[in-house]
């Protein structure tokens, strides 16, 4: 092997390394503003009639929960749950008196075509919507078709985070792993 | 200096780089357009992706040219690891050693796959068609790393 060689390929690693690291420096502002922006707005959908939210600190009581903001109307909770094939990180929106006002999906790699229909499947994340209390898949919630381990943990998820706000006991069955 | 950059080792690391490179610029201006987007994860089908696109542009490219198994370990290793925390892909240096070390030796498993079809390839009648076999062969290798997509490492 001649030194040429290796610095040829060294070389190559090292431009690669230098242009993603420049290109990173070079999109970060315009990546936390746009992000900024999102989570606004995202958050405005899912808690109505709220326009300032504060991000509170989490109490540590239930390890599913991740991060609280609290709007003028209720709270939005990050949940991180075990689904199918890795973590699940869902904000639900949920008003002062505990009633769920929406749900998303922020990040999952379940499987495609069944699992991570959940990002888009709105028939069964309406189901959740106007719920208080331990959602549990079954009763009063079907889970989507093929998916029902995935259903189960987003279900948990809203559990949980209704639980933060209502105050209700989360080492109940809902926040088991499988619901 | 073409025959240098023509060597083995050399038109490895290149193929991988371009690819890794490629890669993450779209990674990072796909976070900054869209911000919610869900990226796929580093796990095996991932990294084999990535690897076979190098190993068919080296094919397109350079034609075909065996080099030692380490040498494509290393490359595989050091390419992802530096490129992945490079590109903000991993946070820790720990995660990126992860991710090179199963990306070096995913690296090497795919080269070594589809080298040992494209060999077997070259002596029929499609043999002549080296390229078009190596997109074939590694869209097929590519659809065969999906059963490894639930394994978490």
């Amino acid at each position: 092997m001649k030194v040429k060689e290796l610095l040829v390929s060294a070389g190559s690693l090292l431009l690669a390394g230098l242009i993603l690291v420049a290109a990173g420096n070079a999109l970060a502002p315009a990546a936390a503003a746009n992000a900024a922006a999102e989570q606004q707005e995202m958050m405005e959908t899912l808690l109505p009639g709220s326009t300032v939210f504060t991000q509170e600190e989490d109490t540590g009581a239930d390890a599913n929960i991740t991060a609280v903001w609290k709007g003028e109307g209720g709270w939005v909770i990050e949940t991180t749950v075990d689904g199918y094939a890795g973590s699940i990180r869902q904000w639900t929106g949920v008003d002062s008196n505990g009633h769920v006002t929406g749900l998303v999906v922020r990040d999952m790699q379940e499987t495609i075509g069944l699992g991570q229909n959940a990002l888009t499947d709105i028939d069964f994340l309406v189901q959740f919507v106007g719920t208080s209390g331990e959602a549990e898949i079954g009763d009063g919630v079907d889970a989507m078709t093929g998916a029902t381990v995935t259903s189960r943990a987003i279900a948990r998820g809203v559990s949980s985070a209704c639980a933060y706000v209502t105050g209700a006991d989360v080492s109940t069955s809902a926040t088991e792993w499988g619901g | 200096m073409k025959k240098v950059i023509r060597s083995p080792l050399c038109t490895g690391s290149i193929c991988l780089s371009a690819t890794l490179l490629a890669a993450g610029l779209a990674a990072q201006i796909a976070v900054t357009v869209v911000p919610n987007i869900i990226l796929p994860a580093l796990d095996i089908p991932t990294l084999a992706a990535l690897s076979l696109f190098a190993l068919v542009l080296e094919v397109v490219l350079f034609g075909e040219d065996h080099r030692f198994w380490a040498t494509s370990l290393i490359v595989g290793i050091v390419a992802f690891g530096v490129l992945s925390l490079c590109a903000g892909g991993v946070t820790t240096v720990l995660d990126a050693l992860r991710v090179g070390i199963l990306g070096g030796t995913v690296f090497l498993i795919c080269e070594v796959l589809l080298h040992s079809i494209l060999d077997r390839l070259s002596s029929g009648p499609v043999g002549k068609y080296r390229r078009s076999m190596a997109v074939v062969s590694a869209l097929l290798l590519w659809l065969a790393a999906q059963i490894l997509m639930s394994i978490g490492i």
